[in-house]
């Protein structure tokens, strides 16, 4: 160093502790004859002796350059380069949104996640069974979407009793305020989103009813829903109005012809992403199936001869990767299936294909199960199907174990109650064979009220005979009849006149069997030492509050839950979860959906509901994922030797409805039940005669079962192989392949220190991560002025002027209730994306050399080395990956496999310690050669193979792409020719012309996409090395 | 007889334990930094390299003899016929204690005559103490540590500490000689010997030739180098702080500000009390006065007079003599170490600094040091700050242990704030930025009452 040079604005780094990296600021000091610089770090200022540091150049030097150089950095140091690049880049193999959501974590969630982002359809059906949370699963993709590419405009359409719930679990789980809309509502919205694009930010939740068109002109004039309509339909060839659209409950547009499909229709086609979800069960050639998957890419799934084309050209691809699962294969077996394969006119030119014929795996490769696993997703990658499907199970949820415990409780009658049955069952019957009726549900509604308690049903149809009595005085009869005939419906009415000769109030309610079982039931429940809460489900509101008012009356205090009441559903719930005191919810069908309950693990079926379906709802609200307990208990009162009696007796033991869900079932139940509860009522039976009756629905019930099972399985097979996914899931997860609190706080606070230096961070905690920050005014300035550009929707005190310092946490959640006055920087808060947007240009990071020991389980004692490079391809779609190269040196010599190479290097950047004394332990030369020849080396290969993969998979993409871009062209054309020619004919020659104008502009957009496509087709790639480094295990 | 240290040596080629260093053919250096805390009972010591392997730190074990071996008991033996010195003892050895106290009442006071008829006084031993230590200190490290540094030439440094309260300049010089001189005594071939300590000039030891650069060995309050982790982390405030050091023998009350300028840190110490109040003391007067508490009860001389006179039958029944409330509220040395903080505080806030915004945010308040968490002195800072609050609303105090064990800091078996002044003293001397001594006298006054304003400011008229 000479006395004249000026080391400010220098960057340096520390000869001994190369991770650390400072700017000079060119104060010099004299000290035992050294000269000692002051240097910002990151951390802090520091005056260092001049010859503890390296002057660093222009040129960045290479992670290689350290290691031959022998300046040896930290663990720290390696997760410091692994976190920048997670939050600048976007990984292929990370999932944004794992461990962000206010969800529990099941691996299962997010299959559909993985299955969007490799997809070409933009679009998904989820069709997971009942229960398993399909809710989350888009709330998730959503969460994926948002932090990846930055979409801002969210749309759910969902019948409307669900609005309120996806508002709650949009804002609960997912953090996102969520407006209830309607349709001139949306369409205000979605106008805004036409003029501001993609700045525009939005959340709304909006009804199937609500939206959907009605008649236009004439008596009902233009609706706003017409309206919206209309303005979806000017838009369809426009730029996408919409970044994710969720259809909940999407089997209602399976109808082609109804309003709520053509509203289906209309939306996609503004719209980029579309997920819907449906219970429905997945067959191939369910015309229900094949409706949808037309609204999720109409293109593609252009005819319903799809399936069938789709199924032949698979086939062979079908077996033979289920064959790789099962077993080994042998070359010859595995090159005749594409043989097979390339045959079909779908896949002929597919150089994926083409490829695996010219390099086929050798015999070695398909013995070893990895590769055949991954031979297997690479055969799935190129059925269409399996991307555009993803289905559950509960039986396949690994997760869901809990078992339904049935307790039936058969309560004898006694006589005021025989008698009671006895003469309401006969005038029911009576009325039924005079009126001929076939109306099922009507003849239903008093037997089941009368089973669900005789005290209840009889003071009820007592207060309507009283109210009628009230409001109508007069003898005009015929009026009489006529009201009340259309309010009661006309079996009722019946009851009602003839109540007084069914029996006595007071009697039934002394003598309530049914009841008094039930507070013998209560009383054990909530004994001493015990805590379990009860939902108690009965179909009757007079039901509920007899037995509100019964219980009230011995001290057992019950919360209610039926329609209409003021406070909503979800309060009640949280009331009866929080409460101390009251164990008991009482509910009507209205809390048999869209609600839950898993803290209970008791049900109490005060009636049982005579169609199955209804039954699994109710079970539904306690067993479902997030249910604690192993077991959950189904207590099912009824009376002995009823119609009740049987039907549990005979139908639902015999489907096990209590003890397994009803799958592929529940669609068709309603129509079976309702003929069969007709009979049951209409015929006088004996009871031998309703068994038999019940019999032989139960058996076909069965068979039915039976055949729904074999079509699941018929799916299942073409789907995309579901364990590949799960285990990519769950490797994700181990692997940390997400973001988390640590990460998110050094990229935030490092970069601060450097470029912003002054501004004050302080700790206030340090578990929970809280600081104090204050920005400068500089950084305020350029903060607010990202936001501004980028039209950032998210609030943020950090730029507010008049606050001195903001408390903030780092935690990557997305929601955290408890601390509304600490703002949550999580990966998505504007000041992480305005740093990622500063530091794109990564090259400014250092790349390390690292050196640390490990104390780990999961790997042998020994001395290792490894390489982790970044590798990056615009294509199609622009792909960012992490490879992970390492090999054991000693005691011998060996390659790990990527996954464990990537477990090794990820655990040291979480486990690792420093190792100090690495350049007198081992000889440098060697570990340079062997992190060159082998780690690199062996990246270098990977890189090779993944790129032609790539490029393989990228020419198909744009073959498809193309296809399908000009049949949709043609599709439109004839279409719009058929108008333009129409309109000529009635001499409407200006619409004809523009018609012909908007069928030149499609052609031109549909030109400039196609032209757009194929400056993709060429691959442009990167690869650097990140990071490398020796690791001792000890 | 060569000890098991001074054999590895040899087998790793450096001749004795004196050697400063591994090899002189290297040309890249790494600087070492040894952090001295001479307590009054015990000295502890920490080595850190502050530019190499990411700040590493390591107490020194050199208390293999006792129990705590990263605690070394502060007392030297030594041989009135021969002159030899240790810190471990040794036959014929004679004992030497209370070192720190006595060398700062009296450095130069005459312990005792050697045979050969060298008088030697507590500076000598001051000096051999620390002479013995160093020597341990760079046997320690070249036994354990030569793969983290054999291949780097070393550039020492010794930061030793020193009660805020003797922050003076006639100390510090004192203090910094007599480290150097231990220093070039363990460096020797000659052997740690009071004649030799005798023999050093403390006015020459700035000498050049010796091992370790002057500019390198420094002084530095313990108070500072307490506070000095807490200074470099993210959790630290600037402006007004009191710390309260508890040691074995010596309470330390100070109060500092902390402030940066132009990239340094500073530290003005404003206020500074030292009392023998420490834990040690606190044990005594408790076992003394509850001693008393216990006879009070018991009218023993009556013992034997008086036949009615009924002992206790069991262990139990003596102790509900103590009423435990009432012992705290009497007890003198309570009021004692109440009197020695309370004063500080008030002379902080009425005198010495009243217009800190610290009163207001919360002054920081640590409590540190081996002694802290004998619950006595936690008490006497929450009925302090009690008092304060009921007279005043808008005073707030912030009361912090200042315990974290650093992520670099290697040194298991110990509670880290044992450590923490020896830990402080082993970072850099620049890390500590300026130290400013307590200033003579600085009273702000304020003139609370304003009850004519007039002449404080210039009227219209007389422009």
């Amino acid at each position: 160093m000479t006395k004249d040079t000026d080391y400010t604005g220098k960057t340096v780094r520390l000869k001994g502790d190369p991770g650390r990296r400072g700017v000079c600021t060119g104060q010099v000091r004299q000290t035992a004859g050294r000269e000692i610089l002051q240097v910002i770090f990151p951390d802090r200022m520091q005056y260092v002796p001049f010859d503890q540091l390296d002057f660093l150049s222009e040129q960045n030097e290479t992670a290689y350059d350290l290691l031959v150089k022998g300046r040896l950095g930290n663990p720290t140091d390696l997760r410091r380069i692994l976190t920048h690049i997670r939050l600048s880049g976007r990984l292929a193999d990370l999932i944004y949104s794992m461990e962000i959501s206010n969800t529990d974590f099941y691996a299962y969630q997010f299959k559909p996640v993985l299955k969007l982002l490799n997809s070409m359809t933009r679009g998904i059906l989820i069709a997971d069974e009942v229960g398993l949370g399909k809710t989350i699963e888009a709330g998730l993709i959503w969460t994926e979407l948002k932090s990846r590419f930055d979409y801002r405009r969210l749309m759910v359409l969902c019948p409307a009793m669900l609005r309120e719930k996806w508002q709650y679990e949009l804002k609960y789980r997912f953090g996102i305020d969520a407006d209830i809309l309607n349709s001139s509502q949306a369409l205000k919205v979605l106008k805004q989103s036409s003029r501001e694009g993609l700045f525009s930010d939005f959340a709304i939740i909006c009804s199937m009813q609500g939206l959907r068109g009605r008649k236009a002109s004439g008596y009902y004039g233009e609706s706003d829903s017409n309206q919206l309509s209309k303005f979806l339909e000017e838009n369809a060839e426009e730029n996408p109005l919409i970044d994710c659209l969720i259809v909940d409950e999407a089997h209602y547009l399976r109808n082609w012809e109804s309003k709520t499909a053509k509203l289906g229709e209309l939306l996609r086609n503004v719209t980029e992403y579309l997920i819907m979800l449906s219970a429905t069960p997945v067959h191939l050639r369910s015309t229900d199936l094949y409706n949808l998957l037309h609204l999720l890419d109409a293109d593609t799934f252009n005819h319903p001869s799809v399936f069938d084309t789709i199924l032949t050209a698979n086939e062979p691809l079908i077996a033979i990767r289920d064959a790789l699962i099962a077993r080994k294969v042998s070359q010859s077996e595995f090159l005749a299936a594409l043989d097979a394969a390339l045959a079909h006119p779908l896949l002929k030119d597919s150089r994926q294909l083409a490829e695996l014929k010219c390099n086929p795996p050798n015999d070695q490769q398909l013995s070893d199960h990895s590769w055949r696993s991954y031979l297997a997703n690479r055969f799935d990658s190129i059925n269409i199907l399996g991307h555009v499907v993803t289905r559950s199970r509960k039986r396949e949820v690994t997760e869901w174990r809990v078992i339904r415990d049935p307790v039936p409780e058969v309560i004898p009658l006694n006589e005021p109650e025989q008698r009671f049955y006895t003469l309401v069952t006969e005038k029911v019957r009576e009325f039924c064979a005079k009126s001929n009726y076939y109306e099922g549900f009507m003849l239903v509604s008093p037997q089941r009220q009368m089973s669900s308690s005789m005290a209840a049903a009889l003071r009820e149809w007592k207060h309507r005979k009283l109210e009628f009595e009230k409001d109508y005085l007069g003898d005009d009869d015929s009026i009489y009849e006529e009201d009340q005939h259309q309010k009661a419906g006309p079996i009722i009415f019946e009851l009602i006149r003839n109540v007084d000769d069914f029996g006595n109030y007071d009697e039934l309610y002394q003598n309530d069997s049914k009841f008094d079982r039930l507070v013998a039931i209560l009383r054990a429940l909530f004994g001493p030492g015990t805590s379990d809460k009860v939902i108690l489900f009965s179909y009757f509101r007079s039901t509920i509050d007899y037995l509100a008012e019964r219980l009230g009356e011995i001290g057992i205090r019950s919360y209610v839950l039926k329609g209409g009441e003021r406070i909503s559903k979800n309060q009640v719930i949280e009331d009866f979860k929080t409460s101390k005191e009251i164990r008991i919810l009482l509910s009507t069908e209205v809390g048999s959906e869209g609600i839950d309950l898993q803290f209970c693990r008791i049900l109490i079926n005060y009636d049982l509901p005579w169609n199955p379906m209804r039954v699994e709802q109710r079970i539904g609200r306690i067993d479902r994922l997030g249910q604690k307990a192993e077991k959950v208990i189904i207590w099912n009162l009824f009376y002995q030797n009823t119609i009740d009696d049987r039907i549990y007796d005979r139908l639902y033991k015999r489907l096990d409805i209590f003890r397994q869900s009803l799958g592929g079932l529940e669609p068709i139940l309603g129509d079976t039940i309702r003929q069969l509860t007709f009979e049951l009522l209409s015929e006088k039976l004996s009871p031998e005669q309703e068994q038999e009756r019940i019999d032989q629905k139960a058996l076909a019930l069965e068979a039915k079962r039976n055949n729904e099972e074999a079509l699941e399985q018929e799916a299942s097979h073409l789907m995309a192989y579901g364990d590949y996914v799960l285990n990519k899931v769950k490797a994700a997860r181990e692997l940390n392949r997400w973001i988390d609190a640590r990460d998110i706080k050094s990229y935030v606070l490092d970069y601060l220190r450097i470029h912003y230096t002054g501004c004050e961070i302080r700790l206030l905690d340090d578990k929970e991560s809280i600081y104090e920050i204050t920005l400068t005014d500089q950084a305020k300035h350029d903060l607010e002025t990202f936001i501004k550009d980028k039209k950032i929707n998210i609030p943020t005190a950090l730029i507010r002027v008049s606050l001195p310092a903001v408390r903030c946490k780092f935690a990557n959640k997305l929601f955290e209730e408890s601390n509304r006055r600490i703002e949550l920087i999580n990966q998505i808060h504007p000041l992480v994306r305005f740093i990622s947007y500063r530091q794109e240009n990564i090259e400014q990071l250092p790349f390390p050399a690292v050196a640390l020991t490990l104390n780990s389980a999961l790997f042998s004692k020994g001395l290792y080395v490894f390489c982790v490079q970044r590798w990056t391809f615009k294509a199609l779609q622009d792909i960012e990956k992490l490879h992970y190269s390492a090999m054991l040196l000693r005691p011998e010599e060996k390659h790990l496999i990527d996954d464990d190479a990537e477990r090794l290097i990820v655990e040291s950047t979480i486990d690792g310690n420093p190792w100090f004394e690495v350049l007198n332990q081992v000889n440098l030369d060697e570990i340079v050669n062997a992190i060159n020849n082998e780690c690199i080396a062996t990246s270098d290969e990977q890189f090779a193979i993944e790129l032609k993969d790539l490029q393989n998979m990228n020419y198909d993409r744009i073959a498809t792409q193309i296809n399908t871009l000009n049949a949709h062209l043609d599709n439109q054309r004839i279409i719009k020719l058929e108008v333009k020619r129409k309109h000529e004919e009635l001499g409407r020659y200006s619409l004809a012309k523009a018609t012909q104008a908007q069928i030149d502009a499609l052609e031109s957009r549909v030109n400039r996409k196609i032209i757009g496509i194929k400056e993709r087709r060429e691959i442009q790639y990167q690869k650097q090395e990140v990071a490398v480094g020796i690791i001792r295990v000890i | 007889m060569m000890s098991s240290i001074s054999a590895n040596l040899l087998k790793k080629g450096v001749i004795s334990g004196s050697d400063t260093q591994f090899s002189i053919a290297n040309q890249e250096t790494c600087d070492l930094v040894i952090g001295l805390d001479l307590g009054t009972s015990c000295t502890k010591v920490v080595v850190q390299s502050p530019y190499r392997h990411s700040g590493w730190s390591h107490a020194i074990p050199l208390g293999l003899h006792v129990k705590e071996i990263y605690l070394i008991p502060t007392q030297l033996f030594y041989d009135v016929l021969s002159g030899k010195t240790d810190i471990v003892e040794f036959p014929q050895a004679k004992r030497f204690q209370n070192l720190k106290l006595r060398f700062i009442d009296k450095p130069n006071q005459i312990v005792c005559n050697l045979a050969d008829g060298h008088s030697v006084c507590i500076r000598d031993f001051s000096i051999c103490i620390i002479a013995n230590i160093l020597l341990k200190t760079r046997e320690w490290i070249f036994a354990n540590c030569s793969d983290m540094f054999r291949q780097y030439k070393i550039i020492w440094h010794l930061n030793m500490g020193i009660p805020s309260s003797n922050f003076q300049k006639k100390y510090f010089n004192l203090y910094r000689a007599i480290a150097l001189a231990g220093w070039n005594l363990s460096t020797s071939s000659n052997g740690i010997t009071l004649q030799n300590a005798s023999l050093c000039h403390l006015d020459e030891c700035t000498n050049s030739n010796s091992s370790i650069h002057p500019d390198l060995v420094n002084i530095i309050p313990e108070v500072t180098a307490e506070v000095v982790n807490y200074a470099r982390s993210e959790s630290r405030n600037s402006g007004l702080h009191v710390i309260i050091d508890v040691g074995a023998s010596t309470l330390d009350v100070a109060g500092f500000e902390l402030y940066e300028r132009t990239g340094k840190d500073n530290y003005s110490l404003i206020e500074t009390r030292v009392r023998r109040l420490g834990a040690y003391r606190c044990h005594l007067a408790r076992l003394k006065a509850m001693r008393r508490r216990i006879l009070q009860g018991y009218a023993v001389d009556e013992l034997f007079s008086d036949p009615s006179y009924r002992v206790n039958q069991r262990l139990e029944e003596y102790l509900p003599k103590i009423d435990l409330v009432d012992f705290n509220q009497n007890f003198q040395f309570y009021r004692k170490v109440r009197q020695c903080i309370g004063n500080v505080i008030k002379s902080l806030h009425n005198e010495s600094d009243p217009l800190a915004k610290a009163w207001e945010t919360g002054l920081p308040i640590f409590l540190c040091g081996g002694g802290q968490f004998v619950d006595l002195y936690q008490s006497v800072l929450n009925d302090i700050k009690a008092d304060w609050q009921k007279n005043s609303r808008r005073i707030n105090f912030k009361i912090t242990r200042l315990d974290q064990k650093p992520a670099n800091f290697h040194g298991d078996g110990v509670e880290f704030h044992r450590l923490a002044v020896a830990h402080g003293l082993s970072f850099p001397k620049e890390e500590f930025g300026d130290i400013w001594p307590k200033p003579k006298k600085r009273v702000i006054e304020i003139n609370k009452n304003v009850d004519d304003y007039e002449h404080h400011f210039i009227r219209k008229e007389d422009t």
